[in-house]
């Protein structure tokens, strides 16, 4: 009955990148996180996926990246339009 | 001998053509204005300010786009012209505060087209340490974004830097959230292999 719900509780590695990456955005469940630990604990690739990953994240909220918004994007074309065809 | 010359000549003119950077307005935009900006943007602090740089830049391209020779990569140029509006721009402040602080070199408009297409050794000052690696961070980030599926990439920017709620990404892009997981997964992998040996290790 134990192992049977501990196979359960056992996600695929594919599911497990899935939920690491979700919570990089605070966007994964409780239960999909307590699976993603749960696997974490016995997988190692999927450990070292994950570390990068985190990393990732702590690079990019450094770096402060920031983009310019559609229609910022649409204002910058719409000039360089108009003075490619002077 | 004659036609060793022509083969020559014929490998010559194939490598250069190879070799030679292409220039082509009408992808500026999309394919180098979050770089730009991202560049400006912590020079100047301030978004209006680092927009009307980006503007001024393109706008500066354009006019001298007869003087590129393909040296350089696009985006090498447009950031030596934007270096150029930038140092400018302070130097309109610091004439207006009565310190005009900052020598350049070339402050006549009439030399415009003849921007050099340095290679992006950027010797403006920075206030501190952090600034310069976290420019240096961000320019790493846009250059490996660079050189994945540009659609990975769209959507990853919108997720990881616009922070646009997944469904938004979803619907602009016409895919299912679960589809949505696997593209960020596949980007976030390529980017963590393309940063791993400078910043992730």
């Amino acid at each position: 009955m134990s192992s049977e719900k501990t196979d359960k509780e056992y996600c695929k590695c594919s599911e497990a990148n899935c939920y690491c990456d979700k919570a990089q955005y605070n966007e994964a469940e409780d239960w999909e996180r307590a699976q993603l630990l749960t696997h974490l604990d016995k997988c190692p690739k999927c450990k070292d996926y994950s570390e990068r990953n985190k990393k990732l994240t702590e690079l990019c909220n450094k770096a402060k990246l920031t983009s310019l918004q559609e229609e910022e994007r649409l204002e910058l074309k719409r000039l360089l339009q108009e003075n490619l065809e002077k | 001998m004659l036609k060793f010359l022509r083969n020559f000549t014929a490998n010559l003119r194939l490598f250069m053509a190879e070799n030679t950077h292409q220039i082509n307005p009408d992808r500026w935009v999309d394919d180098y204005s979050d770089y730009l900006f991202n560049y400006a943007i912590v020079r100047v602090n301030d978004r209006e300010i680092a927009k009307d740089l980006i503007s001024e830049t393109f706008l500066a391209g354009l006019r001298s786009k007869k003087y590129f020779k393909g040296e350089a990569t696009e985006r090498t140029w447009l950031i030596s012209i934007l270096k150029r509006k930038i140092i400018d721009h302070y130097r309109k402040i610091n004439s207006k505060k009565g310190q005009a602080e900052v020598k350049i070199n070339y402050t006549d408009e009439d030399q415009e087209g003849e921007w050099l297409e340095e290679k992006v050794a950027d010797n403006f000052e920075q206030s501190a340490e952090d600034n310069l690696v976290n420019n240096e961070l961000g320019a790493a980030i846009y250059d490996c974004l660079d050189k994945i599926n540009p659609k990975h990439a769209k959507i990853f920017k919108m997720k990881t830097i616009d922070n646009f709620d997944t469904e938004v990404i979803c619907n602009e892009f016409g895919i299912t959230p679960s589809n949505l997981w696997v593209i960020i997964h596949r980007a976030r992998t390529a980017l963590a292999e393309c940063m791993e040996e400078k910043w992730l290790k």
